[in-house]
C-alpha cells in the first residue's frame, strides 16, 4: 500500500460507495464543492468500493468502507472520514492539495 | 412520478428509537409502491455499519447494494419528528428521509437537501412546518446544481 503521494500528482480523487443511493451521494458534492471553492481542477468519481479501479491513486472511503477499499486498491492512498458532510479531512485533503503537500494515509 | 410526494411525507410523527423511525420511513416507500418490504430491512442493515446522519438534524437512511432489487421506483420519503428522536450520541434528528433509488434520479433532490442542511433557519423551519407542501417545494424545487 502506497502510504503518501505528493500533491502534484493527484488528478483524481476516487469517492468510495456502498450503493451508491444517498450518503456519498452527499460527500461527493460536498468534496467537489470544497475543490471548487480552492480553486483547484482535481477530477472526483464516485466508485462502488467492491468496483475500485486497481490503480486508482488516491481513494476517500467511509471508516466504514476503509479497510475494503485497500483490499481493492492496494497501490492507492485511502483517506477514511466518519462524517458524510463536513468532515474535517475533506479540508484537511483540500488544504494539502492547495498547499502542494504530500497526502498521507487517514485510518 | 414525482420523486418528492405529498403522500409520501408524514408530519408531526412520533419515532420511540431510530429503529423505528427507520421503520416508519421505509414504511412510507412500501405504501406508495417504491420498494419492497425487504427494502425496509437493508435500510436498518445499512445504519448499524454506517450512519446515515448528515447533519442538522436531519437523517437519510437508504438500503444497500444487495437491497437494490427491492427498487421498483425512485422516490423519496419525508418523516418529520418534531421533538427529534435521537440518531447518535448528542445528535438527534428531525428529518428522516428515506431513500428508494436505483438511478441517479434524485441527484437533485439531495442537492437541495444539502442546502436546507446547510442553512440552519431553513431545516428547523422544515422540521416544524404544518404544511407538507412547503417540504415537497423546498426539496423538489429545481435549483442550479454545482456538480
Amino acid at each position: 500500500m502506497a502510504a503518501s503521494i505528493p500533491a502534484s500528482s493527484v488528478d483524481t480523487i476516487v469517492f468510495a460507495c456502498e450503493a451508491g443511493i444517498g450518503s456519498s451521494i452527499m460527500g461527493v458534492n460536498a468534496l467537489k464543492k470544497k475543490l471548487k471553492q480552492a480553486g483547484l481542477n482535481i477530477n472526483v468519481v464516485h466508485k462502488p468500493v467492491r468496483s475500485l479501479p486497481a490503480d486508482a491513486k488516491v481513494v476517500i472511503a467511509h471508516k466504514g468502507l476503509a479497510n475494503f477499499a485497500r483490499e481493492r486498491a492496494p497501490n492507492a492512498v485511502v483517506i477514511a472520514f466518519s462524517q458524510f458532510l463536513n468532515d474535517p479531512v475533506f479540508d484537511q485533503v483540500v488544504q494539502k492539495l492547495k498547499n502542494g503537500d504530500t497526502l498521507t494515509e487517514v485510518k | 412520478m414525482a420523486i418528492v410526494a405529498i403522500e409520501r411525507i408524514r408530519l408531526g410523527a412520533v419515532a420511540k428509537d431510530k429503529q423505528d423511525a427507520i421503520r416508519q420511513a421505509g414504511e412510507l416507500l412500501v405504501s406508495s409502491g417504491c420498494v419492497a418490504p425487504g427494502y425496509v430491512q437493508g435500510m436498518l442493515n445499512r445504519e448499524q455499519t454506517m450512519s446515515t446522519y448528515l447533519g442538522n438534524g436531519v437523517a437519510i437512511p437508504h438500503g444497500q447494494h444487495e437491497n437494490l432489487g427491492d427498487v421498483k421506483s425512485t422516490g423519496i420519503s419525508v418523516l418529520q419528528i418534531p421533538d427529534g428522536v435521537e440518531w447518535e450520541d448528542g445528535e438527534r434528528a428531525y428529518l428522516v428521509i428515506g431513500i428508494a433509488a436505483n438511478a441517479d434520479e434524485h441527484v437533485g433532490v439531495l442537492a437541495n437537501l444539502a442546502e436546507v442542511i446547510e442553512d440552519e433557519d431553513a431545516a428547523t423551519q422544515l422540521a416544524h412546518t404544518t404544511d407538507a407542501a412547503l417540504i415537497v417545494e423546498r426539496l423538489s424545487h429545481a435549483r442550479e446544481t454545482e456538480v
